[in-house]
C-alpha cells in the first residue's frame, strides 16, 4: 500500500481514489443519484406542476420565449454544477454533461407527471404538449440538479473542497437562487396585483428592505454557510460590492421573469412596471441571499 | 469588530517591536495579501457594483419621484384596430388605454355599430386589470361588417381595486 508510506503520499493516494471514484460509479450508484435527482425535481417542480398559471401560460407564451428560457435554465444549470462540483474532480465537458442529466431528468420527469395528471393527452397540438412539458421541465431540472450535487452522503461528507466562489461565481449562485425562489412567485397573478395596488411608498420600504435581506441574511446572522466580512475590508465595502450587486441581480432577473411570463412589456406603464419588478425582486433576493448560503 | 486589532495596534507597540525600521513596508505587503485573499476588487468588479448601485439608486429614485408627483385619476382612450373577417364573423380590435396614473379592475368596455346615432349592434368586454399608463388589447366580434357603420367604443365602468 502506497499510503503505508507517508502522510504526503497517503494523501495523494487519497485524492487519486477519490479523484476516479465518482466518474466511474457503479450502475447501482447511478441509478440512486439518478433516483435523487428525480426526488429533487419533485421538490421543486411539483407546487409549480399544480399552478394553473403555468398551464395557461404554456398556452400563450411563444415559442422563441420559451426556447430562451430553457437556455436560461440550461446556464442556471451550469452555474449550480459547477460551483457545487468538486476543485479536483470536474472538467468543464463533465460539468455540462452533469447540467445535462438534470435537464433530462427534468424533462422526463415533467412529461411523465403531466400525462399522470392529465394535463398533456394524446390529442393535444404538439406545441401546446411541449409548451407545458419544456416549462414545467425548467424547476424540475433545477430540484434534479441541487439535489443531485448537493443533498447526497457523498457531498455532505466533502464539505468545503468544493469550488471556491470568488466575486463573480458568488453573483452567478445569487442568479441562480434568484431564478429558483422568482419562479415560484414570477407566473402567478400576484406580482401583477401587487404591482397594481402598490403605492409608491409601499414598493419604496419593500426594495430597501430587500436590500437589507440580502446583505443581512449572508453576513449577519450567522446561518450555516454564512460569510464572513474578509479581513481588510470594511462593512460598506461589501455591502456595496457585494450584497447590492447581488440586488441588481436579483431585480434583472425579476424583470426578465415578469417579461417572460407576458406581465410587463412595452406597453405597461413605468410605475407599475418598477412596482411589479420590486414586488417579485423581494423573492429573487430572498432566493439570491439563499443561493450565497447553500453554495 | 474582531479584526480591528491588526491595523489598530498601538504605535507605542509597533514601535517597541525589532526590526522597526521595515515594519511599514512589511504591513503594507501584508495588508496587500490580506485585501487579495479578501478577494479585493479589480475595475471590472468595481463597474459591475457601480452598475447595480445605479440600478438600485435608480428604482429607488423613481419611486420617490413618483410619489412627489401627483396622481392623475384613470382617464381611457379607446382606439380600434385593423378589422378582420373570420368566416361568417367580423373581429374588430380595440386599444385600451389607462391615460391616468392609477391602475384599475373590471374595466366594462361597450362597442357598439351606430347608423344614424341609432345603436345597430353592441358587444360587451370586460378586462380583467388595467395597470396605470398601460394599454391591452381587446377583440369585439360582431356578426355585421363593422366597415358600413360608424363604431362608438367607451368605458361604461370599472372598479378601484
Amino acid at each position: 500500500m502506497r499510503g503505508d508510506g507517508g502522510s504526503a503520499d497517503g494523501s495523494v493516494g487519497d485524492r487519486r481514489a477519490r479523484r476516479r471514484q465518482p466518474r466511474h460509479p457503479s450502475a447501482r450508484q447511478l441509478g440512486i443519484e439518478y433516483a435523487r435527482g428525480i426526488g429533487g425535481g419533485l421538490f421543486l417542480g411539483l407546487p409549480l406542476l399544480m399552478t394553473m398559471e403555468m398551464w395557461r401560460t404554456a398556452l400563450i407564451m411563444p415559442p422563441w420565449k420559451l426556447l430562451l428560457f430553457l437556455v436560461v435554465d440550461f446556464g442556471a444549470l451550469l452555474i449550480l454544477e459547477y460551483y457545487s462540483g468538486f476543485r479536483e474532480e470536474e472538467t468543464f465537458a463533465e460539468v455540462a454533461e452533469d447540467a445535462l442529466v438534470a435537464f433530462g431528468i427534468g424533462v422526463a420527469l415533467s412529461a411523465v407527471l403531466l400525462f399522470v395528471l392529465g394535463l398533456v393527452t394524446p390529442e393535444m397540438s404538439a406545441r401546446e404538449a411541449l409548451g407545458k412539458i419544456g416549462l414545467q421541465a425548467i424547476p424540475a431540472s433545477i430540484g434534479a440538479s441541487v439535489a443531485m450535487s448537493q443533498l447526497g452522503q457523498r457531498s455532505a461528507a466533502s464539505q468545503g473542497k468544493t469550488r471556491e466562489a470568488g466575486f463573480w461565481g458568488s453573483q452567478a449562485v445569487a442568479l441562480a437562487g434568484a431564478l429558483v425562489f422568482g419562479f415560484n412567485i414570477a407566473p402567478t397573478e400576484e406580482p401583477m396585483l401587487l404591482g397594481l395596488w402598490m403605492r409608491w411608498w409601499h414598493a419604496l420600504i419593500l426594495a430597501l428592505l430587500s436590500l437589507l435581506q440580502v446583505h443581512v441574511l449572508v453576513y449577519a446572522v450567522d446561518f450555516r454557510g454564512a460569510h464572513a466580512i474578509p479581513r481588510g475590508r470594511t462593512w460598506w465595502e461589501v455591502f456595496v460590492q457585494e450584497s447590492v450587486t447581488s440586488y441588481a441581480v436579483a431585480v434583472l432577473l425579476a424583470a426578465y421573469l415578469l417579461w417572460t411570463f407576458g406581465r410587463i412589456g412595452a406597453h405597461t406603464g413605468a410605475a407599475e412596471t418598477v412596482h411589479m419588478v420590486v414586488a417579485l425582486s423581494f423573492a429573487t433576493s430572498l432566493g439570491a441571499a439563499a443561493g450565497k448560503l447553500i453554495l | 469588530m474582531g479584526n480591528t486589532d491588526e491595523h489598530d495596534r498601538p504605535p507605542v507597540q509597533a514601535a517597541a517591536a525589532p526590526a522597526a525600521g521595515s515594519d511599514a513596508s512589511d504591513r503594507a505587503r501584508i495588508r496587500g495579501e490580506q485585501l487579495r485573499a479578501a478577494g479585493a476588487h479589480g475595475p471590472l468588479q468595481w463597474m459591475a457594483a457601480g452598475i447595480s448601485a445605479a440600478l438600485t439608486i435608480g428604482i429607488l429614485a423613481f419611486l420617490a419621484w413618483d410619489g412627489l408627483t401627483p396622481d392623475r385619476p384613470p382617464d381611457f382612450e379607446i382606439r380600434p384596430g385593423p378589422i378582420r373577417r373570420i368566416g361568417e364573423a367580423y373581429q374588430l380590435p380595440l386599444y385600451v388605454r389607462n391615460r391616468g396614473d392609477l391602475g384599475v379592475a373590471g374595466v366594462r368596455i361597450r362597442a357598439a355599430l351606430l347608423r344614424d346615432d341609432s345603436v345597430v349592434s353592441h358587444v360587451d368586454l370586460t378586462l380583467d386589470w388595467l395597470p396605470g399608463g398601460s394599454q391591452r388589447r381587446v377583440t369585439a366580434v360582431f356578426t355585421r361588417d363593422p366597415r358600413r357603420y360608424r363604431i362608438g367604443a367607451a368605458v361604461r365602468g370599472y372598479i378601484e381595486p
